[in-house]
């Protein structure tokens, strides 16, 4: 397994509140986009993400879904409780998609509008479902896929992390195939850049490293009006 | 907040409200002597720069409206952090109050109101302002009756981060117009929509739209099409009732124009009022009701139909037609004529059109691919024969096949759901959503269990295959312990030991009974079936739990020459504890006082049997 993250503010905001993270030796990824007013953003991604990892250190014996999942609760109530106490993070939240690679088989824990992808052959996969107004607008047939892509409140989302007292969470389990590429990223990146394209920079990239470069360039050449974070996963032998 | 000073000049007084951007005070101009309305921005907008900036420009646009039904605004200002707008004072109450109180209003009241809200977005739209917000919430009822237009689209739109659909203006969904919904940018028209929200609400006493979630009312905006307002309240006339739903169709452009053209129709909609014209319209309606039940987009221009002035003209015009050649022959003319739907289904596309056309239907076509109908031929149509007969001009929707281009289904049995969409959509077909899921011993749970059609079968192109995922094995029963008088820990041991859980989310109560740390209720409570892996709620004590008391407890040494051991052991609020171990002399007489919490039994053994008991309440 090869893999290369980076995150990038852009041009327009003048803060990063993604937080992105990758424990090697647990083959955890994850990424996790921020909201909320001053520093409340970031620090709600970090928290996130923090949390669930640590969960994860902690916990080793049980199952991998359960530790996920458990992890993600602890996330949201600390986030959450967070907010209610200082008033400065009054409202803050945050997406998280978080995957553990083990072998072949990948689960993932996912609340929000980040994505997860798996780039096989010469076709590319979404595996989440944004938790967004658009999307479930989508979902329902009242826009289309054009107008969702353009939509002003394509950024609501209808679930996040740390907003409520509990968060429905969605786990996916799948297999993974040598060769396979799995991408996750925030919205920076899939708001501005097809999936079609995303597919050709990974593609055409000699390694992960290179990968995820391009990828933020291509972002931000589209205007990079939105933090971006990209984690590149490659699937060896 | 309140008595603190604005820029040297404005006094708040008292809190009004507080919305989702800023709190609303009643202040004082101290300069002019008058009361005015001061909007505080929140905290969380200040910090965003870019908000603030549109805030000031927007509040500035607004600031050069003038109108006796716009709500003025005097001054925008900077306090060190804190932005805000100062306004003219109303004294009244908002339109959402009064329909909340009064129910539906009366027509000419509900038009009177209508129309100031048409002058005043006039005057906005001239000045290139649109409101974008316009719901009873903004509309302000002085005591004098005059309605007054307040808070437009100042920075409505926080920015471009990310929030959820809670802190947005999702909140004013139900007065949303379908190309707001959409995402597109709100025109003149969108607040011509939205005023008609209003009005159908201050007529039918209801909104248009109700739903469970703001994206569902924000759905029916955008597809579904509102009850007649006279369905709601059958006093209403016909003529003021297809007035107001023209504001409200889904195009803008078979919408008003604009809103004096609205005001103009309103005022004649009441004159209309007590003539023949009830008639023609009731028949009208009838037509708008049937193509409604089927679903047509034709409602929509149903309503132009009918309101465009030169439509009125003709309507009159015919009246007095009517008044000429009889009542009868009216009907005939002013009937649109039925005709009964021929089957195509079978035929080629170019016949089936045709025929169609004979018929004087119309036609949409929807390709698909198909194995059994051959390319070209019409695989099915909508409504079919069967139907009730319909008006002409009808549209037809057939679904056309393209011919074969099968596909082999590919083995999605033991293929977690991600695995078997990507192979699927490698095949060119697509899984049926949701996936069906079922209890399975054998396969794993999250992996397909069987589908349908079966592997290597040929399909059409993007063919549907159905799946059903294995949930895991069935889960078993399990009984609920009792929990009260535990801790946190012992309950998350005990629960987990017999494959159970302890809901994350604890509630802490006060208690008398219980003390502090120790478990109160439960939810299952003790002794329930319940499912493998449910999670209990515990509700737990936070103090100040039970009074403690003493009690002397006195033991005699049985005299006999040899030492004994006495034992006290209380059982209580803590749950059963040795308070007392230790070992005497013959002939002693021991006495010990013991402290309990809340109802207690005391026992005290000699030598491990039970000398005495007693219960303690």
């Amino acid at each position: 397994m090869k893999w290369s993250q980076g995150t990038e503010v852009g041009h327009i905001r003048k803060r990063n509140e993604d937080s992105i993270c990758v424990i090697p030796d647990m083959a955890f990824f994850a990424v996790a986009d921020g909201m909320g007013g001053h520093l409340a953003g970031e620090v709600a991604s970090r928290m996130a993400i923090e949390s669930v990892a640590a969960e994860l250190h902690t916990a080793r014996n049980s199952g991998l879904e359960k530790r996920l999942l458990k992890g993600v609760r602890a996330a949201n109530s600390k986030v959450y409780e967070a907010s209610q106490k200082d008033s400065s993070c009054r409202g803050m939240g945050t997406t998280l998609t978080a995957a553990v690679i083990k072998g072949r088989d990948m689960t993932l824990a996912h609340v929000g509008d980040s994505r997860a992808y798996i780039i096989r052959g010469e076709k590319i996969f979404s595996i989440t479902e944004d938790h967004s107004l658009v999307q479930e607008m989508l979902k329902q047939g009242g826009i289309t896929r054009e107008q969702a892509r353009e939509h002003p409140h394509r950024n609501v989302l209808t679930r996040a992390l740390g907003t409520d007292p509990s968060v429905e969470v969605d786990i996916i389990k799948t297999s993974l195939e040598v060769g396979d590429y799995v991408l996750i990223c925030s919205d920076g990146l899939t708001g501005l850049v097809e999936d079609c394209q995303i597919m050709d920079l990974v593609k055409s990239a000699p390694n992960p490293e290179q990968a995820v470069r391009d990828l933020i360039k291509e972002a931000l050449r589209q205007g990079g009006n939105d933090n971006i974070s990209v984690i590149v996963v490659e699937i060896d032998e | 907040m309140i008595g603190k000073m604005l820029g040297n000049r404005y006094e708040i007084l008292e809190q009004l409200g507080g919305g989702g951007m800023a709190i609303v005070y009643k202040g004082r101009d101290t300069i002019l002597n008058r009361l005015v309305t001061i909007k505080l921005l929140r905290p969380d907008y200040t910090s965003d720069e870019d908000f603030v900036r549109r805030f000031r420009r927007e509040a500035q646009a607004v600031a050069s409206l003038s109108h006796p039904n716009i709500v003025s605004i005097y001054d925008v200002g900077r306090e060190k952090d804190m932005d805000y707008l100062v306004m003219e004072y109303v004294d009244g109450e908002d339109l959402r109050s009064i329909i909340k109180r009064e129910g539906p209003l009366e027509p000419p009241k509900a038009v009177r109101i209508a129309r100031q809200i048409c002058d005043a977005l006039d005057h906005a739209h001239e000045n290139n302002i649109v409101h974008r917000d316009v719901k009873p919430h903004n509309i302000l009822i002085t005591r004098s009756g005059r309605a007054k237009l307040t808070d437009f689209g100042i920075a409505r739109e926080a920015s471009a981060a990310t929030m959820t659909t809670s802190d947005t203006i999702v909140g004013s969904v139900h007065y949303l117009s379908p190309e707001q919904a959409r995402g597109e940018v709100p025109g003149f028209r969108s607040d011509i929509y939205s005023l008609g929200v209003v009005l159908y609400e201050m007529l039918a006493g209801g909104l248009p739209f109700t739903g469970d979630t703001p994206i569902s009312i924000a759905l029916k905006h955008v597809q579904s099409f509102p009850d007649p307002i006279s369905k709601r309240n059958p006093a209403i006339p016909e003529s003021l009732e297809s007035a107001a739903m023209k504001a409200l169709n889904k195009e803008p452009d078979k919408r008003y124009q604009s809103a004096r053209e609205m005001s103009l129709r309103l005022e004649e909609s009441l004159l209309d009022d007590d003539t023949g014209i009830t008639r023609v319209i009731a028949v009208d309606s009838e037509d708008m009701k049937a193509l409604k039940s089927s679903g047509g987009q034709a409602t929509g221009q149903t309503f132009s139909r009918r309101l465009k002035p030169t439509g009125w003209a003709v309507i009159i015009a015919l009246i007095v037609l009517a008044a000429a050649v009889g009542v009868y022959g009216f009907y005939i003319f002013v009937n649109v004529p039925e005709v009964g739907v021929p089957s195509v289904v079978n035929k080629p596309l170019e016949q089936a059109e045709s025929i169609l056309k004979e018929n004087r239907l119309k036609s949409t076509v929807k390709e698909q691919y198909s194995s059994d109908v051959p390319e070209g031929y019409v695989i099915s149509q909508d409504p079919g024969p069967d139907g009730p007969r319909v008006k002409i001009n009808r549209v037809i929707a057939l679904v056309v096949s393209k011919g074969s281009d099968l596909r082999t289904v590919p083995n999605l049995v033991t293929l977690d759901v991600v695995n078997a969409r990507i192979k699927l959509t490698e095949a060119s077909l697509q899984m049926e959503e949701p996936p069906a899921e079922e209890y399975s011993s054998e396969v794993a749970k999250g992996l397909i269990m069987s589908q349908q059609p079966a592997a290597l079968q040929k399909a059409p192109r993007d063919t549907s295959v159905k799946v059903v995922v294995s949930k895991g094995p069935e889960p078993a029963n399990r009984n609920v312990p009792d929990l009260r008088g535990k801790t946190l820990d012992q309950a998350r041991t005990e629960l987990t030991g017999l494959g159970l859980q302890l809901d994350q989310d604890i509630i802490y109560q006060t208690s008398t009974q219980f003390l502090s740390g120790r478990i109160v209720s439960q939810y299952p409570g003790a002794g329930e079936n319940v499912i493998d892996g449910t999670a209990v709620k515990v509700y737990v004590s936070n103090g100040p739990g039970p009074s403690y008391r003493d009690a002397d407890v006195e033991v005699e040494i049985p005299d006999d020459g040899r030492k004994h051991v006495v034992r006290i052991s209380v059982v209580d609020a803590r749950g059963a504890n040795d308070v007392y171990i230790k070992e005497h002399s013959p002939g002693e007489r021991v006495v010990e006082t013991v402290r309990y919490w809340g109802r207690a039994t005391i026992n005290v053994y000699v030598d491990n049997k039970l000398a005495k008991g007693q219960e303690l309440d």
